[in-house]
C-alpha cells in the first residue's frame, strides 16, 4: 500500500478540475483512493483519519491537497502523472499538440486539434470556395468574410453545409456574435435576450447597438452573408439560423435583417419565422408591401430603426426614434458618404420617402444607378464598401480615408446643402475614426459656415474600445449633428435642405 | 458553467486570411488556431474550387483508396523471368522507369541502360549498333509502371532478366521488379561494359535460381510488409536506406539457403552478393509499393497519388481517380552532397521508379525513421523529424503498419492527396541517389529532391474534369 | 499569441464587489486560479471572481461579455485593481461600462411563515425527485459525508440552531462544518452560507426579530474563518451572512418569485461547480423547513 500526497500552494483549481484530477487518478489500475480537497483543518483531519500523514506537509486553507492510495509504487507514480497532467496550465488538452509547424489547411488544423469548431475565412475572394469547401469537409462551421464567390458556389456550399449539419455564415459576411465572441466587425454589446439574424453586417451592428443603448442585450447575432436571401441561394442560412435561435434558451425575441430579398425567399423566411415559437421581428428594408398571410408571432417592418424599436418593445424597453430636427435651413442637395452598406441603404430609404430621387453606386432600384461614381449628381449616396471602391484597399471601416477625402470635395460644392455620414465603431474597426473625420468636418464647416449641415450617425456600444462618448464629443465639437442611428441622421439632412424633392 | 453553446460545441476558431480579424479574436480571449495560409499553386485555383464542391464524393473515394492501401499485404511469392511474367514482353520490348519517353529525349543513364539490355538480349553486337537501332525506332519502350513492374534508376527490364514476384495477398494483384545489382558500374546507372553484362548473366543463371530455390524451400511466402515494418524501426526508410531490410531478408533466407540442393559455391557467391549490397532490399520495397498502390488505383473521384516515377527527363504521377493518365513536369535537380571529385554539373536529372516508396508512405515520408539520410543535405536529425511531420499536411491518413519510433510510433504519412499538395504548396519530399549524366559512370551523390508542382497541378485539373 | 493585449469587457459587477472596490485602498491582487470560464484573484482580505458570460454572477464577481477564455489570466501573476479595470500581465477586464448588479436577498415583506414552509417543501420535492421527499434522505444521498460522524453532528446543530433561533448550536455548527468537504468551496461552508442567507431572507415572515437574525448569522461564522477555510469560501460566507448571494439563490429565497422563476434558478444551480449550487439549494430547503418547524424533529432520526 502506497500513499502519495500532491500539494499545490496558494493555488485555485475550479471544482471540475479537482474532480477530474481525482477521477483520472482513480482510473489508474491499482489506485484505490484519490481525493482532491482544499487543505482546510477539517479536511486535513479527515485525511489523517484515513491514514495519510500530513505532518511533514505544512498546508494552509488556500492550498490544494490530492491524496492518493495505490497498491504499489508504479501505480502511485502513474496516478501522480495523471494528476499533474490535469493540473498543468492548459490542462490535459494541451499535451501532444505540435506547435512547431503551423497547419496550412483547415483539415490539417482539425486533425491536430479536434476541439476546433469554426473556420474564419478571409482569404482573397477567388480562393474562398476552396477554403469554405475544405472547412466544411473538415467538419467546421464557417464564417466567411471573403466576397467574390459565385452565387452558384455559395448555394452549393450551403447545401453541403446543411447536409453536414453545419452552418455557413457568408460569403460576404461581415458580422457575427457567437456565444459572446465578435467575429469580423462587431460591437461589444451586453448579453441579453434578443437574437439577430442578419444578411447585412452594418445592419446587425446598428440594431445591436441601439438595443444595447436601451439596456437590451443580444444573445447571438448570426450573419448569413449578403446574398443569402437571393433566389439562387434561397435563404438557406437564414432558415437554419432561425431554427438555431428557436432552440436557444437565452433567446427570447428574434430579429431578422436584410435588404429586400427575392419575393419567394421572403415568403419562405416569414414562414420559417412563424415556426420559431418566439416573437420574430422581420426587417426587410424598404417600403415594401407585406404580401399574404403572416404568422401571428411575426412583425414585419421596413427599417433597422423600426426593427430595433419593435424588438425593444417586445422585451419591455423602449427606444424613442424621434430626433430634434434642425431649425436652420441649408438648402441644396443631399450627399451621403457611407462605410456601411446597410446604413447607406437605410438613409436612402428616408430620403426617397421624402419624395427625393437619389443616384447611388448601390441604389434602391436599378433606375438610380449613378453613371460615374466619382461625379455626384443631384442627391447622391455613395457606399464606400462596394467593390469598385475597395479594389486593392482596406474596407472603409478600417481605413475611411477615401470617404473622408470625398467629404472634403462634396463640402466644397456650393450646391450641396447637407451631407450624411456614418461612423462605425467596434471590433476590427478604425481605432479613432472621429479624429480625422472631425478635422475634415470642422474644416468644411469653417469654409461654409452657415449653409452646410453635416449629420453623422454613430454606430457603437458603450463597451466598444474606441469609446462612444469620446467619439461623439469629437464629432459634435467639430460641428456635426450626431445621432445614434442612420435613419435619424437622414431625417435631419432632409429637414435641413427643406424637405421633399422637386 | 456556460449555457449550451449555440452551435452545439464550445467556440474554438481556426482562421485563414486577414491577420487583423484573427488578432481581434485573440484580443477577446477567444482561442484561435492560425492557419499558415498561402495561395494555392499557380493554375490550380479553379480546379480546386470545383473539387471543393465535390468534397463529400472525393472523401468517400479517398477513404476507399486509403483502406486498400492499409489492407495491402505484399508477399514475396517467387522469382521468375521477365518474358514470362510481363504481358506482351517480346524481345524488342524494353521496360524503363518513369513516364513514357522516346529515345531522342532520353538522358545518358537511360540510354546506356537500354544499350546494355540490348546487348544482354543479343539484339546488337556493339553499343553503337544498339544505339542506332534504338534511334531507328526498332525497339519498343514501355514504362515499367504500365506493365505491373518497377525498376530503380534507369529501371530497364528486358525479357531474360530475373524478377521478384510480389503478390498483394489482400487484393490478389501482383507486381514485379528486377534484382538489385549493387553499386558502382551497373546497368541501372547506364553502364553496359563487359563486367555489367557478366554480372547480369550471373544474376540470371546463378543468383536467381539459388534465391528461387530458397523461397521454394521456405514453403510459404515471405511477409514483406512485416519485414519493412521491422526495418523501419531499425533505421531504414525504404528508399535511400535499406541496410536493415537487407539484413532481415538474409536472416529470413538463411536456413533455406543452407538447406537447398544447389552447388555450394553458388550459394556462397549468392550469399556474399546479397550481404555485400546495402541496397538489395530496395527492389523488394519498390515491388511491395507497386503492389500496394496498384490495389488502390482506378477509384473514381479519388485524388490519391498511386504512382510517382521519373525517367531522367520527366517526373510523372498518376492518380487513382484518373486511371492510366500520366501527369508530368520536368524532372528536378537533386539538392544533395556529392562524392569527392563530382559536383552539380555532373548530375543527371532525377531518375527512377523508386519514388513508389514515397507513394506507399516510406522514403522521404518516413525520414524521421532514418535521420542519417539528412546528412546528405547537411541537415540535423530534427530536420528529419520536421520533414515527416510536414508530410502529414498532404496525406489522407497514417499507416497502420509502418510506424516511426521517434514520433511515438505514429504511423507514416500515407496516401498523398494531390489536392492538398497544390492547395498547401507542400510537395512530397524525396530522398534519392544522383546518377552521373554520362552513362556508365554510376552514382555521384545523394540528396533531397522535390517533384515538379506542374505534375500535381495537371493532375488536379484533370480530376476536376471527371464526374 | 501575437496580440499584445487581451481585453475582456465586463457588463455586470456585483454591488458588494463594486462597493468594496470603491472604498478599499488595496490596489493589487494575485491571480489564484483560472479556468476557461472563471478567474479568481485574491487581495488577501477579499477574493474577486471574474466569470464568463452566462456563468452565474457571484456576489464578489464581475461578469464579462465573452463566453470563455478567462484562462488567459496566468496563475500566480500580480494584478492591478481599480474601479476602472482589473489587469494582470497583458489581460485586462474593463469595468467602466459595467452595470451595477444588486444581489441582496429580499426581506420578503408581506409574506408569512406558511409561504416559507411552502417554498421549503417545494424545493425538497424538486431536489428529492429521485429519492422521495424526506429531506434528511435527500441530504444523506446528496452529501453522504454529512450523513454520519462529525458532518452529521454539524448538520444537526445547524438545523437545531435555526429551529430554536439559538446561537449556541449555531456556533457549534460553524465549528463542525467550516472547511469540511470537497469542492473549491467546501460543502460545509456552502450549507452555512445557505443557512445564513435563508435567515436574512426569511426572518421577517417567520417572526424572527432583526436582532436574533443578526446574532444567528454572526454565529455561523467562526472567529478564525480565514484559518479554517480558503479565502474564496470565506469571502462568500461573509457575503452570505450579510445577505448577498448569487442570483439563482436569491430567486430561491424570494417568496415573490414565481414557480417558473425559482424552478429555472434551481435547475441552473444544480449545474454549478461540482455540487456547490446543489448544496446551496439543499441548505435553503432545509432552512425553510426548520425555520417553520416543518421537520418535526425528523432530523434527529437520520444517519441510518
Amino acid at each position: 500500500m502506497t500513499n502519495r500526497l500532491i500539494v499545490r500552494r496558494d493555488t485555485y483549481y475550479d471544482s471540475v478540475t479537482l474532480m477530474l484530477a481525482s477521477r483520472d487518478a482513480e482510473e489508474v489500475d491499482g489506485v484505490s483512493l484519490a481525493a482532491a480537497v482544499i487543505a482546510t483543518p477539517v479536511n486535513v483531519t479527515l485525511l489523517e483519519a484515513q491514514g495519510f500523514d500530513l505532518t511533514a506537509v505544512n498546508t494552509g486553507p488556500n492550498d490544494v491537497v490530492i491524496a492518493v492510495r495505490a497498491d504499489g509504487e508504479s501505480a502511485a507514480a502513474a496516478a501522480e502523472s495523471a494528476i499533474e497532467a490535469r493540473l498543468a496550465p492548459g490542462g490535459a488538452a494541451a499535451s501532444g499538440r505540435e506547435r512547431e509547424i503551423p497547419p496550412r489547411s483547415f483539415r490539417s488544423a482539425t486533425r491536430r486539434n479536434s476541439e476546433v469548431s469554426l473556420a474564419f475565412v478571409s482569404v482573397p475572394g477567388r480562393f474562398a470556395t476552396v477554403e469554405v469547401g475544405n472547412a466544411l469537409a473538415a467538419g467546421l462551421d464557417v464564417f466567411c468574410f471573403s466576397d467574390g464567390m459565385s452565387l452558384e458556389d455559395e448555394a452549393a456550399l450551403k447545401r453541403d453545409a446543411i447536409d453536414r449539419g453545419l452552418l455557413l455564415m457568408g460569403a460576404d459576411c461581415g458580422t457575427a456574435i457567437i456565444d459572446g465572441v465578435g467575429l469580423g466587425f462587431a460591437n461589444a454589446v451586453r448579453p441579453g435576450p434578443v437574437g439577430i439574424v442578419g444578411a447585412s453586417g452594418t445592419g446587425v451592428q446598428e440594431v445591436s447597438c441601439l438595443l444595447d443603448s436601451a439596456g437590451v442585450g443580444v444573445s447571438q447575432a448570426i450573419g448569413v452573408g449578403g446574398r443569402d436571401l437571393s433566389r439562387v441561394v434561397g435563404g438557406a442560412t437564414t432558415v437554419r439560423a432561425l431554427e438555431l435561435l428557436a432552440g436557444d434558451d437565452t433567446t427570447e425575441v428574434v430579429v431578422v435583417i436584410s435588404k429586400p430579398p427575392d419575393a419567394e425567399v421572403a415568403a419562405r423566411v416569414v414562414e420559417a419565422a412563424g415556426r420559431v415559437g418566439k416573437p420574430v421581428v422581420v426587417g426587410f428594408l424598404g417600403p415594401g408591401e407585406s404580401t399574404g398571410e403572416k404568422p401571428p408571432n411575426v412583425t414585419l417592418v421596413g427599417s433597422l430603426e423600426a426593427a430595433s424599436v419593435h424588438a425593444a418593445h417586445l422585451i419591455g424597453q423602449s427606444i424613442d426614434p424621434a430626433v430634434a430636427l434642425p431649425e436652420k435651413r441649408t438648402p441644396g442637395f443631399v450627399r451621403g458618404l457611407f462605410c456601411g452598406g446597410s446604413l447607406c441603404y437605410e438613409a436612402m430609404l428616408v430620403v426617397a420617402a421624402a419624395g427625393r430621387s437619389i443616384a447611388s453606386n448601390a441604389p434602391l432600384d436599378l433606375g438610380g444607378r449613378i453613371e460615374d461614381v466619382e461625379a455626384s449628381i443631384g442627391d447622391t449616396f455613395i457606399d464606400f464598401g462596394e467593390d469598385e471602391l475597395t479594389e486593392g484597399r482596406a474596407h472603409p471601416m478600417i481605413d475611411p480615408s477615401l470617404r473622408n477625402e470625398r467629404l472634403r470635395r462634396e463640402a466644397e460644392d456650393p450646391e450641396v446643402g447637407a451631407i450624411v455620414l456614418d461612423v462605425v465603431l467596434g471590433r476590427s474597426a478604425h481605432e479613432d475614426p472621429a479624429k480625422d473625420l472631425g478635422r475634415v468636418i470642422s474644416e468644411a464647416l469653417r469654409q461654409r459656415r452657415n449653409d452646410l449641415t453635416v449629420a453623422v450617425s454613430l454606430c457603437g456600444a458603450a463597451g466598444d474600445s474606441q469609446g462612444v462618448d469620446a467619439q461623439m464629443r469629437r464629432l459634435v465639437d467639430a460641428g456635426a449633428v450626431v445621432t445614434r442611428n442612420s435613419a435619424q441622421a437622414a431625417r435631419i439632412a432632409v429637414a435641413a435642405v427643406g424637405g421633399g424633392g422637386d | 458553467m456556460t449555457e449550451r453553446p449555440l452551435l452545439g460545441r464550445p467556440l474554438r476558431v481556426a482562421g485563414a486570411g486577414v491577420e487583423l480579424f484573427i488578432d481581434e479574436l485573440e484580443r477577446q480571449g477567444a482561442p484561435v488556431e492560425r492557419i499558415d495560409w498561402r495561395p494555392p499553386a499557380s493554375g490550380s485555383a479553379e480546379a480546386l474550387s470545383r473539387l471543393a464542391l465535390r468534397s463529400h464524393q472525393i472523401a468517400a473515394a479517398n477513404d476507399e483508396a486509403l483502406a486498400r492501401l492499409q489492407a495491402a499485404r505484399p508477399m514475396v511469392t517467387g522469382i521468375g523471368m521477365a518474358g514470362d511474367l510481363v504481358e506482351d514482353m517480346d524481345e524488342r520490348t524494353f521496360l524503363h522507369a518513369g513516364p513514357p519517353i522516346e529515345w531522342p529525349d532520353m538522358s545518358g543513364p537511360l540510354r546506356g541502360a537500354i544499350i546494355g539490355a540490348a546487348l544482354l538480349e543479343g539484339l546488337a553486337l556493339s553499343a553503337e549498333e544498339a544505339a542506332d537501332k534504338a534511334a531507328a525506332g526498332e525497339f519498343n519502350f514501355v514504362p515499367c509502371h504500365e506493365r505491373g513492374a518497377v525498376g530503380p534508376m534507369a529501371g530497364v527490364v528486358s525479357r531474360s532478366m530475373p524478377m521478384w514476384i510480389v503478390t498483394n495477398e489482400a487484393a490478389g494483384n501482383r507486381a514485379v521488379s528486377t534484382l538489385n545489382e549493387g553499386l558502382g558500374k551497373v546497368l541501372r546507372y547506364g553502364a553496359y561494359g563487359t563486367e555489367v553484362l557478366d554480372r547480369l548473366k550471373w544474376m540470371r543463371d546463378v543468383l536467381a535460381p539459388v534465391l528461387s530455390a530458397a523461397l521454394n524451400e521456405m514453403g510459404e511466402p515471405l511477409d514483406l510488409r512485416a519485414l519493412i515494418a521491422h526495418a523501419l524501426q531499425m533505421g531504414d526508410e525504404g528508399h535511400n536506406r535499406n541496410r536493415a531490410g537487407t539484413s532481415l531478408l538474409l536472416r529470413e533466407l538463411l536456413p533455406a539457403l543452407l538447406t537447398i540442393d544447389q552447388p555450394n559455391h553458388d550459394v556462397v557467391d549468392a550469399a556474399r552478393f546479397v550481404s555485400g549490397n546495402d541496397h538489395f532490399f530496395l527492389n523488394l520495397v519498390m515491388a511491395a509499393g507497386k503492389a500496394t498502390a496498384d490495389s488502390a488505383a482506378g477509384i473514381a473521384a479519388s485524388s490519391i497519388v498511386v504512382a510517382m516515377a521519373r525517367n531522367g527527363t520527366d517526373f510523372g504521377i498518376r492518380l487513382s481517380g484518373t486511371d492510366d493518365a500520366w501527369f508530368t513536369g520536368p524532372a528536378s535537380e537533386v539538392d544533395g552532397l556529392y562524392l569527392p571529385g563530382f559536383g552539380p554539373e555532373d548530375a543527371n536529372p532525377d531518375i527512377g521508379d523508386s519514388t513508389i516508396t514515397e507513394t506507399m508512405g516510406l522514403g522521404g515520408m518516413a525520414m524521421a525513421a532514418a535521420p542519417a539520410v539528412v546528412r546528405f543535405v547537411g541537415g540535423s536529425p530534427t530536420d528529419a523529424l520536421d520533414a515527416t511531420r510536414s508530410m502529414y499536411e498532404i496525406t489522407w491518413g497514417e499507416s497502420e503498419h509502418y510506424q516511426i519510433p521517434s514520433l511515438g510510433f505514429r504511423g507514416t504519412p500515407l496516401g498523398i492527396d494531390c489536392r492538398a499538395v497544390v492547395h498547401s504548396n507542400v510537395l512530397p519530399v524525396v530522398n534519392t541517389g544522383i546518377a552521373h549524366r554520362q552513362p556508365g559512370i554510376g552514382q555521384v551523390g545523394a540528396g533531397l529532391v522535390e517533384p515538379p508542382m506542374k505534375a500535381f497541378v495537371g493532375a488536379t485539373r484533370a480530376l476536376a474534369e471527371t464526374r | 499569441m501575437t496580440a499584445s493585449e487581451v481585453r475582456f469587457a465586463c457588463h455586470a459587477v456585483a454591488a458588494p464587489l463594486l462597493n468594496w472596490l470603491q472604498t478599499t485602498r488595496v490596489t493589487q491582487a494575485t491571480v489564484l486560479g483560472t479556468s476557461s470560464t472563471s478567474a479568481y484573484l485574491s487581495t488577501g482580505e477579499f477574493v474577486i471572481a471574474i466569470t464568463a458570460r452566462q456563468t452565474p454572477l457571484m456576489p464578489n464577481g464581475a461578469a464579462v461579455i465573452q463566453g470563455s477564455g478567462l484562462n488567459a489570466f496566468e496563475r500566480g501573476t500580480r494584478a492591478r485593481i481599480s474601479t476602472e479595470q482589473i489587469g494582470a500581465g497583458g489581460v485586462v477586464v474593463g469595468l467602466t461600462h459595467a452595470e451595477r448588479f444588486e444581489l441582496e436577498v429580499s426581506r420578503n415583506e408581506g409574506h408569512d411563515t406558511a409561504a416559507v414552509a411552502r417554498r421549503g417543501h417545494d424545493l425538497i420535492e424538486a431536489l428529492g425527485r429521485e429519492h422521495g421527499p424526506d429531506p434528511m434522505a435527500v441530504l444523506a444521498r446528496a452529501r453522504p459525508e454529512f450523513a454520519s460522524g462529525e458532518g452529521l453532528v454539524g448538520v444537526r446543530s445547524l438545523l437545531t440552531a435555526l429551529e430554536q433561533r439559538d446561537p449556541k448550536p449555531a456556533a457549534e455548527a460553524a465549528s463542525a462544518l467550516t472547511g469540511r468537504g470537497r469542492g473549491l468551496t467546501p460543502d460545509g461552508d456552502d450549507l452555512l452560507a445557505a443557512a445564513a442567507a435563508s435567515i436574512r431572507a426569511w426572518a421577517g415572515p417567520t417572526g424572527m426579530s432583526r436582532d436574533d437574525a443578526e446574532l444567528l448569522c454572526a454565529r455561523l461564522l467562526v472567529d478564525d474563518l480565514d484559518r479554517r477555510t480558503g479565502a474564496l469560501s470565506a469571502t462568500l460566507l461573509r457575503l452570505a451572512a450579510g445577505g448577498h448571494v448569487i442570483d439563482q439563490v436569491r430567486s430561491l429565497l424570494d417568496l415573490g418569485a414565481s414557480r417558473a422563476a425559482w424552478a429555472k434558478a434551481l435547475a441552473r444551480l444544480e449545474r454549478i461547480g461540482h455540487g456547490t449550487g446543489g448544496t446551496y439549494a439543499l441548505g435553503c430547503a432545509l432552512s425553510a423547513l426548520v425555520l417553520t418547524n416543518g421537520l418535526q424533529h425528523d432530523h434527529h432520526r437520520i444517519g441510518v
